[in-house]
């Protein structure tokens, strides 16, 4: 995979914004069938547009990343943990609507990221009662999700595969089910795996992908590590805390996006939060947004 | 047909009795009025024709034995009062105030108190869109039924209904269910949410079971919603109104048969096509609760009543 499918130092996002949709919106929909998350949708993205962000996604206000994919196969039961009751089967787009209301919403130069919750993080959290394997289940998983990126990619500019739980436990079989995941995809293809992934970041920087997403605020040392690697793809530096309630100050930013530079190069570089924003306060949430694009202008100022 | 290991509550509203294992007592119908453009302005011939729906709807109620509920759609504050004494001049049952504004359900129950009429008044509805001055205002007036709305615009699923009833689905702090007994109303009717086709529509259905099981209170919905949302059938009632009223007003059998205590089953008038109907699937529940589960039908079933 190549860098340079990205703009040097493009400020993106994770994924989930903290936006809710209104209450009166959401008393209403009983009555006149409205979907309350169009409302939702649009001030997640009107929040990341106003803070300068150039690759937004959609939100994802609409549940949470298993949940939202997981509801929408055929073969899972929603149950506190959903559980898998028999094959799964992708049966339409999962996210496609809410792309293209997002896709609206975008003036000219700005990009769209879609967002797939990747299939050994999905397989971690179902139940299984019918494949009899983790490993079944999130092949199962990746073919349903390659699926939804396929059916997405028309639609946005870059799809984000997300794998978190791939810091927890990274199998032998990744790279196989990461190949079948963005099997097909002509468009840029990032994955986001937070947590320390210092220690199987020689493994991702193998994975079939072009960028690669992770926490360098909450895991500053994993800079080191990256920067001891060869590796080709992109890196998503995430520059802003988002297990952190408070926003911090563009100063303490852009020294880490200047050391990243410094190690990395800028064109290796976009810069992101570590994780989505789901659990802050939506004002912060913007402040950390907005207070990472004035550090990374600062530092493109610099170049 | 179901029969529930879980003890059933039963209440009682003026005639109307709520509750119990099903087949035992009939189906409590309530009939929608002054709903629609319409009813904006009351003019005599309105009020003529709302009076003309109540006492129709009196009438069925009598032939088959299925109490009726005026369901009084109410959607400003400057309505209040006017449609309240037109129902309470019209019909001494029960009524549920079926108001979409919290501001506006706050100015019913002011009024419902001050004309005495808080012994009929069945709430309609406690849902997520609750507030402070709601609950304050429940508070101080209670009135004699609760219905909490279990719909979830986060999960559709029978899940997601059932967490807005005991925890508030991620939206409230807490379950609908215990922030009515909080502020002291245990006369609590559950309404399992009906949502539009392709937005989990069946499991409104489901759910009538899932919730006698789990709170053993009263379970009904307004099923005729998900007809009235379908939009092929918007389309095509412009030239078929008779085979569209069927399926709106049979469309009321459905959770009889799953368990259901109470049908918001659409416009009143609609009642000379709901009550025979709604009698006939109550004939089938009871028969079928007596032969495996030993229920005998109440006094004035439609069992009893229309041999």
């Amino acid at each position: 995979m190549s860098a340079g499918r990205f703009p040097p130092l493009a400020a993106t996002v994770v994924g989930s914004f903290p936006a809710k949709p209104p209450m009166k919106i959401m008393e209403a929909s009983y009555r006149d069938g409205s979907d309350p998350f169009s409302y939702s949708l649009e001030e997640s993205v009107r929040a990341q547009l106003g803070a300068g962000i150039d690759i937004v996604s959609d939100g994802q206000t609409r549940d949470t990343m298993v949940n939202l994919f997981a509801k929408h196969l055929r073969g899972v039961r929603m149950r506190e943990r959903p559980v898998v009751v028999r094959e799964i089967e992708w049966t339409g787009s999962i996210t496609a609507d809410d792309l293209r209301l997002a896709k609206s919403l975008l003036p000219p130069g700005k990009m769209l990221k879609g967002i797939v919750t990747g299939p050994f993080t999905l397989a971690n959290g179902l139940e299984d009662k019918f494949y009899g394997s983790t490993e079944k289940l999130a092949f199962a998983l990746a073919e349903a999700m390659n699926k939804e990126a396929r059916a997405i990619e028309p639609i946005v500019d870059m799809i984000q595969f997300d794998e978190p739980f791939f810091s927890v436990e990274f199998p032998e079989y990744a790279p196989a089910l990461v190949e079948t995941a963005r099997r097909g995809i002509a468009k840029p293809v990032a994955l986001h795996v937070c947590g320390d992934v210092a220690p199987i970041f020689h493994k991702l920087a193998e994975l079939p992908v072009d960028l690669l997403d992770h926490e360098f605020a909450a895991h500053p040392e994993l800079l080191r590590t990256v920067a001891d690697v060869s590796f080709a793809q992109t890196i998503g530096f995430g520059c802003v805390r988002s297990d952190v309630n408070e926003a911090e100050k563009p100063e303490i930013i852009e020294l880490a996006i200047r050391n990243a530079v410094e190690a990395l190069g800028a064109e290796k570089i976009v810069v992101d939060p570590d994780c989505g924003l789901r659990h802050l306060d939506p004002a912060v949430a913007s402040a950390k947004l907005r207070n990472m694009v004035v550090a990374r202008d600062r530092v493109r100022s610099l170049l | 047909m179901f029969g529930f290991a879980t003890e059933q509550k039963r209440f009682k509203v003026g005639n109307a009795v709520f509750g119990g294992q099903p087949g035992e007592n009939p189906t409590v119908l309530f009939g929608t009025v002054m709903f629609g453009k319409k009813y904006l302005a009351l003019g005599a011939p309105e009020k003529e024709e709302v009076n003309g729906f109540i006492a129709q709807q009196g009438e069925y109620s009598k032939l088959t034995g299925n109490p009726g509920v005026v369901d009084v759609f109410i959607d400003s504050a400057e309505r209040v009062a006017e449609r309240l004494d037109l129902v309470a001049g019209a019909w001494d049952g029960p009524f549920s105030l079926d108001v979409p504004e919290s501001e506006v359900r706050i100015e019913a129950l002011d009024y419902c108190a001050k004309a005495g009429l808080m012994d009929r008044a069945i709430y309609n509805s406690l849902n997520l869109g609750v507030t402070e001055a709601e609950i304050k205002t429940l508070a101080k007036h209670t009135p004699a039924a609760v219905i909490c709305l279990a719909y979830n615009p986060n999960d559709f699923s029978t899940d997601g209904r059932l967490a807005m009833l005991k925890s508030g689905g991620g939206i409230l702090d807490k379950g609908l269910v215990q922030i009515a007994n909080d502020f002291g109303a245990d006369n609590l009717l559950l309404d399992t949410g009906a949502t539009p086709f392709e937005h989990s529509a069946a499991e409104c259905l489901r759910a009538i079971p899932v919730f006698k099981h789990e709170f053993g209170r009263p379970v009904g919905c307004a099923i005729h919603n998900t007809v009235e949302s379908w939009l092929w059938m918007k389309a095509w009632r412009k030239e078929h109104k008779a085979q569209y009223e069927l399926c709106d007003a049979g469309s009321n059998l459905m959770p009889i048969l799953m368990g259901a205590s109470y049908c918001v089953y659409g416009p009143m008038r609609n009642a000379p096509m709901v009550f025979p109907a709604a009698a006939m699937a109550d004939k089938f529940v009871s028969e079928g609760a007596e032969d495996y589960f030993g229920v005998a039908p109440a006094e004035g079933h439609p069992r009893r009543k229309l041999g």
